[in-house]
């Protein structure tokens, strides 16, 4: 069904032209979400891998970040909210829990409290960031830095690289359990956050044709899963880029440090796109 | 720290990271065991005389004899308290929050290493199912044995 990736696309696009169009701000329609008690409805899971930027994307959907903010750190535990989401005068609740990203006993916790048996989320946000995850520990950076040295070149390609297989092999496991039925039975939407583009933004058409199936040449795995869960289910699939916050990025310890390409007004746009995109999924299920 | 530059060190680690994981939880029931007596001996030298002092306030008061037996266990419950806290449950604190550091450092190298480990040495998918399990038995931070 080819048209499924032709509107992706254009919806990227769209999301793309805005941005380079000098930046939506954040006006009365704009889609947020605001942290609240109550009932929890419309249950959203945001997953992805370590250092993708999952946190960070949740605090700006509720506004609680801003540009200069202290930087961020790696999440201990399973982050569970009960958040309304507003759009103009309209409020919809929504519980958000952020999956860890480590295979771990929080991550596990997380999959069965959220995912397994009769639990399931109804939509699921997918974190990527075409190979810009972040590595907290030194010696984890050194690990990675000697295995890289061992296959050849240590720059930024090879380390996006490293974590672009990581991502894709992540995604493999949840894109599998959604198929076979062994996670999130009741999911109806999957967004793919393709985060920190701003660091990116003059190789989007690259990451674009990374996440999106259909225009590459060699299709890459991560599209090639996105491909199979929409042939193998009914789920509506969206993939957009974002950026949480202005951001700096060292890939390891004695590479270029790679800064923000966008500025304030354009980040606040990406996050305005993002949020419609949310929002119009909660809405949809509600019946608004 | 020892390299993990293949297959067959990965898995050496991961098996010494799951001793350590061993360690780590007898270490921490072991701490649970020493807790209860501790604040347990804790609450004796509070209650004795609290409850001592409101006897006295409210009525004749216990008799002498009481008061000094009372005092007495509340000041061996004190020191029971205090010898417990510095020479046991502290030094098991410090021995344990430090093998909990390393072992969440050995673990975080092999989460970040298993893809890349598992793809150069062609694991079977049976070989990569069971190492994510094992992976899973560990903690991110070192919140699972407060």
């Amino acid at each position: 069904m080819p048209d499924v990736w032709e509107n992706t696309r254009s919806r990227w696009e769209s999301v793309r032209h805005a941005v380079d169009g000098g930046g939506q701000g954040a006006g009365p329609g704009v889609a947020t979400l605001n942290g609240r008690l109550g009932l929890s409805v419309n249950p959203i899971a945001v997953t992805g891998e370590a250092g993708a930027g999952k946190t960070v994307l949740y605090d700006a959907l509720i506004q609680s970040i801003r540009t200069g903010d202290s930087d961020s750190s790696r999440s201990p535990d399973i982050e569970k909210h009960a958040t309304v989401l507003r759009s103009g005068n309209r409020r919809t609740r929504a519980a958000v829990t952020v999956i860890p990203g480590q295979l771990s006993t929080q991550r596990q916790q997380a999959l069965q409290d959220t995912m397994r048996g009769e639990a399931s989320p109804h939509g699921i946000v997918h974190v990527v960031c075409w190979g810009h995850n972040r590595i907290w520990q030194r010696a984890s950076q050194r690990d990675v830095q000697e295995a890289l040295a061992a296959d050849g070149t240590v720059d930024r390609e090879a380390v996006r690289n490293w974590h672009r297989r990581k991502e894709a092999a992540d995604f493999r496991l949840l894109v599998e359990a959604i198929i076979d039925g062994q996670l999130a039975k009741r999911l109806r939407r999957l967004i793919v956050a393709v985060s920190k583009s701003d660091l990116y933004w003059d190789r989007l058409d690259e990451a674009r044709d990374h996440y999106i199936p259909g225009r590459a040449r060699r299709e890459s795995p991560f599209a090639a899963l996105v491909r199979d869960l929409e042939s193998e289910t009914s789920l509506r699939l969206s993939v957009l880029p974002m950026a949480s916050r202005l951001i700096r990025h060292q890939f390891l310890p004695g590479l270029p440090v790679r800064t923000s390409q966008l500025d304030d007004a354009q980040i606040g746009a990406l996050r305005t796109h993002f949020g419609q995109e949310l929002q119009s999924f909660i809405t949809q299920r509600n019946g608004d | 720290m020892a390299a993990i530059d293949g297959g067959a060190a990965f898995l050496r680690t991961l098996a010494a990271a799951e001793r350590r994981l061993a360690g780590v939880q007898a270490l921490s029931a072991r701490r649970r065991r020493v807790r209860r007596p501790r604040i347990a001996s804790a609450s004796l030298a509070v209650l004795i005389p609290a409850v001592l002092a409101l006897a006295a306030a409210t009525g004749d008061g216990p008799g002498g004899v009481l008061v000094v037996a009372g005092l007495t266990v509340a000041a061996l419950s004190l020191a029971a308290c205090v010898a417990l806290l510095l020479r046991i449950e502290r030094p098991l604190n410090r021995r344990l929050a430090e093998e909990q550091h390393t072992m969440v450092e050995e673990v975080n190298r092999m989460r970040e290493l298993f893809t890349h480990v598992a793809e150069r040495d062609r694991w079977e998918e049976r070989l990569k199912r069971s190492v994510r399990e094992r992976l899973s038995r560990f903690p991110v931070d070192r919140g699972s044995f407060r």
